[in-house]
């Protein structure tokens, strides 16, 4: 390694209120010793992380994510939160696995209050576990800029992501062995590639097309010339808009902005036209409209 | 060119451009139309430029691009005055013949003219083609005399003669009584009486009012607004201009289609001189009366040609229609009164005002004055614009004009108005060209676009792409329409697709009232018509096809 540096894993860590955050707490009253990289957000039960939050938390550089909640049927809520927490984490695995990340990144454990050492442990273990991984991305050999966008796309998709996992992917016996065997099955990986893989491919696609595009800088004073030869007046904002598709053939967020702010409308309306007519394009369209 | 302050003035300007030109001077004139454009006449029209600098003839021989000439079948078509010698279907490699024995030599080439197809009879003058013989070119006829952006050629022809008329001899009153007795009315579709709508407008309360021209053109299979005001734009601006001063507005809309730039660019060469002429902008001709007009370029999609979705669009608002229980023409464009006319009715103002009430109620039938440009297309002979009196029958106008159905097939319908339209059978092919006759059919004239079907049409088929586009189309703003189309659309395709059940027709006979009379704008109001007219029509088919399927499955 070169000198002077090495390579310390950040881990973000999602804790349950009642077992695992009280387990940690217990952890460092009674001086286990573990390794320092994991940073702590203390949530109300495990069942709170969102798929967005753990995208959210690679997006922004975390080399791992740990989830630490109540042990199964000992959830403090009715609603069992820990068995969506479950659930929720099995489709992230498999969702890094898609875009080329070790889903070993993302971890969920079952800590209970008084299991002090049990954290300890995991930590122990986690911590070198991600150390030998590597930084995100680098160890895993994919471009920064790269998985920047794809992180992006899987970001976009969360909503419906959770949608079909509310809708199809829900499993109804709450027990361990129902859910790993739901979402070990072929059942699952069918529903898996049909509902969300293809999807997700067009998003990455569009994601790639954007990243390449959006880097061309748009000419401003061309822009501004257009709005002036129209006099800048409200009732010619369609016809602005559509010289500007016919220029660029597509319509970039930051020439809308500039159009709302130089004609005085209110982005909601520019969005309104631009997204009722067929005609204009709000991503980089690769033929000629 | 120097402003024209009086109607003196004008009129010494067009005996002076009237004797810069001699009658004898050849002159040809070739049709840059739409269709025209499709066929390559671009290098048919620079051929001819060659050949003429070629030969030095640059002084003594005039090229005229012209609009539409209505004959697309044919096109590209080109005249040669002042004989007014016809050639059709002419090639970049006929011009240096057509030069040298035509413009000098005044030989007719024989190959070029018009051969009737049935007859073999050659006709060489536009007069004598049965296509044009049977027509009333009150709007057109001018089409082929004007090069759309020489404003000259307008003035040449007795171009804003009716402007001054109106300014100077008339009071605002006059004109729109002229236009009241004259019965015009709108050629968009309803049909509604323009001197009435204009009189709305005038009456209504405030100060600002304003005129539109409607040159959306959304009708599937029309295209005569385009071919009128591409060709000839000054005689849709002359009216525009007339009718606000009628009205009393002094701002004016044109909206248009961004897809046509053709188009643009005339109307935008003709309002610019105008207003050198002095015949738009402030203080017309000395009169004291102002006028102002702006172009609205917009994407068009079919429901923007609808009023108050217009409006809406001109506002810079996206065009979703409104409820109209105020008119349009009371408060429209940011709530003040707005009169919309379509191209056709703006061009035939002047025509009144020029010739006046009495001698254009001289055509038409009882509540239908005047003439109609129709579009022909479809499985018919010759494809084209034609203008004719109301009144022609159908057939005269299928066979008479458009040379009957290709490949000896027969005719099975007429479908007017396109996908609001309705059809009408071969055996009521002798009904009158009219605004109420054929609306009590079932198949309102619309815009004027006529598709003419034969024996092998489906009209199940007919009605479903008709609904498909209108699914398309729909602003989606009011349910019975957004749903009440794809309803109808799924039910239809289940007839078409073999899954036809008993019931079928009458539950589309039921879904279709209700959008019918519930959906907010036209649009809705009017899209189950195709449907509405081919059951009442063609039942027997839509009940053949569901009763097919029962047969195959029981089978």
């Amino acid at each position: 390694m070169a000198a002077g540096y090495t390579f310390e894993p950040r881990i973000l860590g999602f804790l349950c209120n009642w077992c695992c955050y009280a387990g940690a707490d217990l952890a460092g009253v009674s001086r286990y010793q573990y390794p320092p990289n994991i940073r702590v957000i203390r949530l109300m039960c495990s069942g709170r992380v969102d798929p967005a939050h753990i995208f959210r938390a690679f997006s922004t550089g975390q080399d791992a994510v740990f989830i630490g909640g109540c042990h199964l049927n000992d959830c403090h809520y009715v609603t069992h939160g820990n068995y969506g927490a479950l659930g929720m984490v099995y489709i992230c695995k498999k969702l890094l696995e898609h875009i080329g990340l070790n889903p070993e990144r993302l971890r969920l454990e079952w800590v209970s209050a008084g299991e002090g050492i049990r954290f300890a442990n995991i930590m122990n273990e986690f911590g070198p576990r991600i150390e030998k991984l590597g930084p995100l991305g680098k160890g895993e050999g994919i471009d920064e800029h790269e998985l920047k966008f794809k992180l992006e796309a899987v970001t976009k998709l969360i909503p419906y992501i959770k949608l079909v996992q509310s809708e199809r992917l829900r499993v109804s016996v709450r027990t361990e062995e129902a859910y790993n065997k739901f979402f070990t099955s072929e059942e699952f990986n069918r529903l898996f590639n049909e509902l969300i893989i293809d999807k997700l491919a067009l998003y990455l696609h569009v994601s790639a097309r954007n990243q390449d595009i959006g880097t061309v800088v748009v000419d401003n004073d061309k822009i501004d010339r257009i709005i002036n030869k129209h006099q800048g007046k409200a009732g010619s904002l369609v016809q602005v808009l559509l010289e500007i598709q016919h220029e660029n053939h597509w319509l970039p967020q930051d020439v809308l902005d500039r159009i709302s702010k130089k004609l005085d409308v209110p982005l909601s309306r520019v969005m309104q036209i631009v997204t009722f007519h067929k005609t204009f394009s709000l991503i980089p369209e690769e033929s000629n409209e | 060119m120097p402003r024209i302050n009086s109607a003196s003035e004008l009129e010494e300007l067009r005996k002076g451009v009237l004797s810069e030109r001699d009658p004898h001077k050849p002159c040809i004139a070739i049709c840059a139309g739409m269709g025209c454009l499709g066929v390559s006449n671009g290098r048919v029209i620079s051929a001819f430029e060659e050949e003429v600098n070629k030969k030095d003839l640059k002084t003594k021989v005039d090229i005229r691009a012209t609009g539409c000439h209505g004959y697309c079948e044919k096109g590209p078509m080109v005249v040669i005055y002042p004989e007014e010698i016809c050639y059709v279907e002419v090639t970049p490699e006929d011009v240096p013949e057509i030069v040298s024995q035509t413009v000098l030599g005044k030989k007719v080439i024989d190959r070029l003219i018009y051969t009737d197809p049935d007859t073999g009879e050659k006709a060489a003058h536009q007069s004598e083609i049965p296509f044009y013989k049977n027509q009333m070119r009150h709007l057109l006829g001018n089409n082929t005399k004007i090069d759309p952006r020489s404003i000259d050629d307008y003035l040449a022809v007795g171009g804003y003669f009716a402007l001054s008329k109106s300014l100077f001899e008339m009071s605002p009153e006059e004109v729109l009584e002229e236009i009241k007795k004259a019965d015009l009315r709108g050629r968009g579709g309803g049909g509604f009486p323009a001197g009435r709508k204009w009189e709305t407008a005038r009456n209504a309360p405030g100060k600002e009012k304003y005129v539109i021209v409607n040159a959306h053109e959304g009708e599937l299979g029309a295209y005569m607004d385009r071919a009128i005001f591409t060709g000839n734009p000054h005689s849709v601006l002359e009216g525009l201009i007339i009718g606000a001063y009628a009205i009393g507005s002094h701002q004016g809309f044109i909206y248009t289609r961004h897809d046509s730039p053709q188009l643009k660019n005339n109307i935008d060469i003709a309002l610019a001189k105008a207003e050198e002429y002095g015949l738009l902008g402030e203080n017309i001709l000395g009169s004291g009366f102002d006028f102002h007009v702006e172009v609205h370029l917009d994407i068009g999609i079919f429901v923007s040609g609808e009023s108050s979705a217009l409006m809406r669009s001109i506002e810079g608002n996206i065009p979703e229609p409104r409820p109209k229980y105020i008119r349009t023409s009371v408060s429209g464009i940011w709530g003040k009164p707005s009169d919309l006319n379509n191209v056709e009715t703006w061009a035939n103002v002047p025509l009144i005002i020029n010739k006046g009430s009495e001698w254009y109620t001289g055509t038409g039938t009882e509540r239908s004055k005047g003439t109609k440009l129709v579009s022909l297309s479809g499985n018919i002979v010759n494809t084209g614009v034609a203008e004719v009196p109301f009144g022609t029958t159908i057939r005269e106008i299928v066979y008479g004009i458009g040379g009957g159905i290709p490949n000896g097939k027969k005719l099975k319908a007429v479908h007017f108005g396109g996908p609001m339209g309705g059809s009408i059978p071969e055996s009521l092919l002798d009904t009158p060209l009219d605004f109420d006759e054929l609306a009590k059919l079932g198949a309102p004239i619309g815009a004027g676009s006529m598709l003419v079907l034969d024996e092998d049409t489906n009209m199940v088929d007919l009605a479903r792409y008709f609904l498909k586009f209108l699914s398309d189309e729909s602003c989606g703003k009011c349910v019975p329409c957004r749903e009440g189309i794809r309803q109808m659309l799924r039910i239809l395709a289940n007839i078409s697709g073999g899954k036809g059940r008993e019931g079928d027709i009458e539950r589309l006979e039921e879904i279709s009232e209700v959008t019918g009379s519930a959906s907010l704008c036209a649009l809705g109001k009017t899209a189950a018509d195709p449907l509405l007219s081919t059951l009442r029509y063609f039942r027997d088919e839509y009940e053949a096809n569901i009763e097919n399927m029962k047969c195959l499955s029981e089978k």
